[in-house]
């Protein structure tokens, strides 16, 4: 009962300090979880979560990255980053925005790895280069590799945020040169979530969070260990241009008419059709637009490996292995046909100016 | 007379006496044949489309892409059934369907691969003549089983890409582990490619059974259509001669 | 003496290794490491150039749009693609969006936690805070209510002991001078800043789909197609006026907080006004032409260089001038690496020789960044707000001398004060501002062009590979938030032979060349004095007053500096 009070007096003073009225609150968790896909039921549970008074611990963890996962977080409005970071939880690491630099910073990590061992969350944001003994990305002269391991391995969760912390990403694009790898791949065995994407939704990476606050556990996961309410729908199902798809009205030029009118892009391209991803719904920025509201087709940048598999971007299909963008494997295959109708034709041509040959053929 | 014996059908140096038609497809395999053939025309057509839409027609049609789509998937399923057909067939032991058992196409004997020697020598101009076999010769058989192969590489990237978009559980459970090993898009790759190679297949196959068929004379062509081969009594052996005087 | 390390430098883009050599208080030498490698132009050998800009995107995702724009510019001057008017201008309005947001973040997020003393808020009156703030502006929100309820939230952020981002950060620092009113004011504005940015950026989402890395960029135009009537069209007359609201809010936000701010925030630091003066040496190559595609020196922003302060003089940019040494970086040159290769045959071929990790100490004498050291006519140069601002004063452009001018006249200043760590934060200011108002004349060109019937887009002429000439090479020069960026790319039948960039943070951060010359950070630093070298915090002044990019810079950087002709930067 005092329990039950305490944490009572705690969320209303909470949530009084911050300003945030409790329809507000409401209003945020039944967001969250619609987005997760779950049902009403659980809303208490997120509230009260939410709400708790000891913050939960992060560190954000920026290895072979170029940033625009941060960046795409800072962008997140349901909840307000600033609510996110400062409110909901303990940010404690994160280079891009942390107050402190070097040992200061290095003390902050050190800290939260030693005393929350097994309690906060981490989130990565970039691959790790595993050639050459890790050369190719050290931060206070340690090893991404050796700073992943340490600090993935000590947490209770890890959430790869990105193309390059799920798999690699783009350096890991052929031909590798750093060695780069996904956390899968880099610290195997620790309790992952990949938020695909190049960058990640915040959308999605908060409702993960929040999941994590109400459930102490990451949401439910499919073959390439992304959350199935994000990643269980193909693009081209959700897509606001599947109408002219299926009707057969496609852009077949850029800027043409049908690209005025919003036609589908399949022909230029767009990889809608191969790619998993709730993009078309949850769209970016504040619900205002993706990127094929904007006219370009699909790079189903949150599939798995997509640099290499959904390029070249511009063609439905990938490049025949040895043959790179230079022919298209239509060309090939015409090319392949008509020289088997030379070949033939000339074949047939030779047998029919041969004599007929005697009867009856030699046995074998 | 048996009309598979008619003049212009058999070598004219053999004498009708000498000759016998011989039932070697019955009609399961040239039903299968011919609705393979047609399938697979309405399948690349359709699947090219599918592939590169040629027609972009905003008024008369509404629904265009989805009516080629929706052809393609049907056809596609009938694409499976002939391919489960034929793998019955394959282990069919009775009547006559010994010339299409599952034996007379793995090249497990000797005398498959000096068959297979023999037609290339045909095919290079070295031996004047080809290999007669009352069934398929080493080298045809090798050919079929090329394109059985074919067929379920084509079927399984097909089911994986209406996977994709059906959901099936059933065929998740089938092939829905494969995209892991294999992603995505090499599958619509290889589905895509695939189609060339029937087609190359489909040229080499009408090609040769032409070719075969006017220097043996033996009635190769017809013999899809109708089931009866002229074969030189000589060349029958005791099964056949048992099933010939019981059509008698 | 004792050597300072910095590791990472955080409040930056990327990973950078700042070493500096203490003596008496004072930074002695110092050193810059870039200590990340990705290899991105060996990744994009044998690729689509038409899809090479969504892979350059990728060398940045906080300029998330300038790597993009200088892509596909160099695919188009390789294939001689001219744009439609409507392209160039979705593009400079892109860029220019990125332009003013970069900036703001940088001042609020990246930078100002430098000067402000976030603890010291809380000692705050709030009606002081709101009287301050209502006598150097007219935005809305100043109310001593409004200051009180951020304080009341810094408060309840601090009390639960958890204090987040800010519990690595310098409090007390005796370098932090404002009164407790103004860093309140400040981190009211922080706040505020955090907010107002991801909503202004909802422009790139408008015209590409999303931030980051906006989807939008074709080579010969961009995909937003126009259509006064389509509801589907991208843009279309509901957009426009979307557009609108958001670059009304630039105006605003630019004009009634941040250079208030900045002029609030400045006078307390006047010492900054003449430490982190740096090179001296300024490069920029020029963008945003309004009309005349031809000349440089008509652009908003003039291309041109200006050497050791002298602003009489503003010298042509010679693109073969540039050169790279790699004495002190982890490549490795054929011809050996004591000599500059001219960019002509320039080679990236990593070789890491620096000690293994975990390290406690670069080989600083050695080789020990992953940045290469450009200089223009073996000159070190400093590019980025400071180096546009200097060159576009010294080329008498008007919006920029008017800029500067006001400014300098409110801060009562000589332009002598622009070199230093201040000078750039206020160069940074002056050009958000410009770009602000100049978003508003692109906006409306692009309206009128909408309303009548302009509607072109794209220049479909050379998207068919077909159409290409056997090989192409070309180059794509871009004004970026941090500075001069260029692309280089050899095309070679329908791929990919060689691609290269040659980015501000490389000129910015980047080594000594084989003379020993220091790169800007590291000669900025000299004489940077440090009152406790475990809170380094006046060393990260001057490095954060450069607005550090590391991802960008490091990915490497050869300028096919053969003979071009002068580029139309578009
Ligand atoms: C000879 C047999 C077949 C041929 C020649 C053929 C050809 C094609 C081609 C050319 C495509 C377009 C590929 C692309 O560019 O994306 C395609 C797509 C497809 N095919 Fe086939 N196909 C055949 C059999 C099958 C079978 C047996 C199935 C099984 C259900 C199947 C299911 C599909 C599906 C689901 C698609 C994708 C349609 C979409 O993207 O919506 N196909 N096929
Ligand atoms: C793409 C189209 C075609 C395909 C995929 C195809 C496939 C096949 C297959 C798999 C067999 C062997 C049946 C078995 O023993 O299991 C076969 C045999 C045969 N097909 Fe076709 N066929 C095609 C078109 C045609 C056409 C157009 C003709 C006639 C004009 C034809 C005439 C024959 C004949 C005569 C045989 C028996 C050949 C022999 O004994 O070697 N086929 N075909
Ligand atoms: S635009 Fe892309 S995702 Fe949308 S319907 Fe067309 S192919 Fe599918």
């Amino acid at each position: 009962m005092l329990a039950v009070e305490t944490e009572q007096a705690s969320l209303a003073g909470a949530l009084g300090r911050r300003g945030i009225t409790r329809r507000q609150l409401v209003k945020f968790c039944s967001l969250m979880l619609t987005t997760l896909a779950l049902p009403d039921k659980y809303l208490a549970a997120t509230v009260a979560a939410v709400s708790k008074a000891k913050k939960q611990v992060l560190v954000w963890m920026q290895f072979q990255d170029c940033a625009g996962c941060s960046e795409s977080m800072l962008r997140s409005s349901h909840p307000e980053i600033a609510d996110i970071v400062l409110d909901l939880f303990s940010w404690e690491y994160h280079e891009l925005i942390m107050a402190g630099s070097g040992a200061a910073a290095n003390a902050v990590l050190d800290r939260v790895v030693t005393q929350e061992k097994g309690n906060y969350i981490a989130v990565v944001e970039g691959g790790i280069p595993t050639a050459d003994g890790g050369v190719y990305c050290t931060i206070g002269g340690r090893s991404a590799l050796d700073i992943a391991k340490t600090v993935c391995g000590n947490a209770a969760a890890t959430i790869a945020v990105g193309a390059c912390a799920a798999d690699g990403g783009f350096m890991r694009a052929h031909p590798n040169p750093t060695g780069a790898v996904g956390l899968e791949e880099a610290v195997p065995g620790i309790r992952l979530i990949n938020m695909n994407g190049c960058a990640h939704n915040p959308v999605n990476t908060a409702a993960v969070l929040v999941h994590y606050l109400t459930f102490r556990d990451l949401p439910a996961v499919d073959q390439h260990n992304r959350p199935l309410f994000a990643y269980g729908r193909v693009i081209h199902d959700q897509c606001e241009r599947r109408a002219h798809y299926d009707a057969g009205r496609f852009v077949t030029e850029w800027g043409d008419e049908g690209h005025r009118k919003g036609y589908c892009l399949y022909k230029m391209g767009c990889k809608g059709p191969a790619a998993t991803f709730n993009c078309p719904t949850a769209q970016w920025n504040d619900h205002t637009s993706w990127p094929i509201r904007a006219g370009h087709g699909c790079i189903a940048c949150a599939s798995p490996r997509f640099w290499d598999h959904m390029s070249p971007f511009y063609d439905r299909l990938p490049s025949v292995p040895g043959f790179g963008v230079e022919v298209t494997a239509g060309e090939l295959g015409l090319g392949l046909v008509g020289a088997v109708v030379a070949g033939v034709t000339v074949h047939g041509l030779i047998t029919m100016i041969r004599p007929a040959p005697p009867y009856p053929e030699t046995k074998v | 007379m048996h009309p598979a014996l008619n003049e212009d059908r058999r070598h004219p140096e053999v004498p009708v006496g000498q000759c016998s038609a011989v039932y070697v497809w019955q009609y399961p395999i040239r039903l299968f044949h011919w609705a393979l053939v047609f399938s697979i025309a309405v399948l690349a057509v359709t699947g090219y489309y599918i592939h590169d839409p040629f027609i972009i027609d905003q008024v008369k049609r509404p629904y265009l892409m989805g009516w080629f789509r929706f052809v393609h998937e049907s056809f596609g399923m009938i694409f499976i059934a002939l391919f489960v057909m034929r793998i019955c067939l394959f282990f069919r032991f009775s009547g006559g369907d010994r010339w299409v058992r599952w034996d007379q196409y793995i090249p497990l004997r000797g005398v498959q691969f000096r068959e297979m020697l023999n037609v290339m020598e045909f095919y290079l101009f070295i031996r004047r003549t080809p290999i007669s076999k009352i069934g398929h010769n080493g080298m045809a058989a090798l050919s079929y089983v090329a394109v059985y192969t074919l067929m379920l590489v084509e079927i399984v990237t097909g089911l994986v890409m209406y996977d994709w978009i059906m959901q099936s559980p059933v065929i998740h459970f089938l092939v829905g582990w494969i995209p892991r090993v294999v992603d995505i898009q090499n599958i619509r790759l290889i589905h895509f490619f695939a189609m060339y190679l029937f087609v190359i297949f489909g040229i080499f196959h009408v090609h040769i059974a032409m070719l075969i068929s006017r220097v043996e004379k033996r009635g190769l062509m017809d013999s899809m259509f109708t089931g009866y081969k002229v074969i030189p009594v000589t060349e029958l052996d005791e099964a056949e001669k048992q099933a010939e005087l019981s059509r008698k | 003496m004792a050597r300072l390390v910095i590791d990472p430098v955080t409040r930056i883009e990327g990973h950078l290794r700042i070493e500096a050599q203490l003596d008496g208080g004072k930074v002695s030498d110092a050193w810059s490491s870039g200590t990340m490698f990705r290899g991105m132009e060996i990744i994009l050998e044998g690729r689509d150039p038409r899809e090479a800009w969504i892979w350059a995107q990728r060398i940045c995702g906080v300029c998330t749009v300038v790597h993009a724009l200088a892509s596909v510019r160099a695919v188009e001057n390789a294939l001689a693609i001219p744009i439609p008017e409507n392209a160039r201008i979705v593009r400079d309005l892109m860029a220019g969006a990125q332009m003013v947001q970069d900036h703001v973040i940088h001042f609020y997020h990246l930078h100002a936690l430098d000067w402000v003393d976030v603890a010291s808020a809380l000692k705050a009156d709030p009606a002081k805070t709101s009287a301050i703030a209502q006598s150097i502006s007219d935005y809305d929100r100043s109310s001593a209510t409004y200051f009180r309820g951020i304080q009341q939230r810094v408060k309840a952020v601090v009390d639960s002991g958890q204090l987040s981002l800010f519990a690595s950060g310098y409090w007390g620092h005796p370098a932090y001078l404002l009164p407790p009113e103004v860093n309140l004011l400040a981190v009211a504005h922080y706040l505020e800043a955090l907010e107002w940015q991801k909503d202004f950026i909802r422009i790139h989402a408008l015209l590409g789909g999303k931030n980051p890395h906006p989807q939008s960029f074709l080579v010969g135009g961009m995909t937003t197609s126009l259509d006064p009537n389509e509801p589907f069209a991208v843009i279309n007359p509901i957009v426009i006026d979307k557009l609108q609201d958001l670059v009304k809010s630039a105006k605003k936000f630019v004009d009634q907080i941040y250079i208030p701010d900045v002029l609030a925030i400045a006078p307390y630091y006047k010492d900054w006004f003449s430490r982190g003066e740096g090179l001296g040496n300024f490069l920029s190559y020029g963008d945003y032409a309004s009309d005349n595609l031809e000349d440089p020196k008509t652009f908003l922003f003039p291309r041109g260089v200006v050497l050791n302060r002298d602003l009489s003089t503003v010298h042509a940019v010679e693109p073969a001038g540039i050169s790279e040494f790699v004495t002190h970086s982890w490549y490795e040159y054929s011809g050996g690496d004591e000599n500059g290769k001219h960019p002509s045959v320039g080679e990236t071929k990593p070789k890491y020789t620096g000690p293994k990790p975990p390290y406690d100490f670069l080989e600083v004498d050695r080789k020990y960044s992953w940045l290469k050291a450009p200089r223009y006519q073996g000159k070190a140069m400093e590019v980025g707000p400071l180096a546009r601002v200097v060159v576009g004063y010294a080329s008498g452009q008007p919006d920029i001398r008017a800029a500067v001018d006001g400014v300098l006249t409110k801060l009562n200043a000589t332009p002598t004060v622009l070199y230093s760590t201040l000078g750039r934060i206020a160069a940074r200011a002056i050009e958000a501002q410009i770009m602000a108002h100049r978003l508003q004349g692109w906006l409306d060109q692009l309206s009128s062009n909408l309303d009548h019937g302009n509607v072109t887009v794209f220049n479909p002429i050379r998207w068919d590979p077909a159409t290409w000439p056997k090989s192409a090479r070309g180059f794509g020069w871009h004004e970026a938030p941090r500075g001069s960026l260029g692309h280089w790319v050899e095309i070679e039948g329908k791929s990919i032979k060689n691609y290269q960039a040659v980015v501000p943070t490389t000129w910015n951060a980047g080594p000594r060349d084989t003379q020993g010359n220091r790169g800007a950070y590291e000669a900025a630093l000299a004489g940077t004095p440090v009152a406790d070298p475990a809170r380094p915090l006046e060393i990260l002044r001057t490095v954060h007053s450069f607005d550090p990019c590391l991802a960008c810079a490091v990915h490497v950087i050869d300028a096919q500096g053969r003979k071009y002709t002068l580029p139309m930067v578009r």
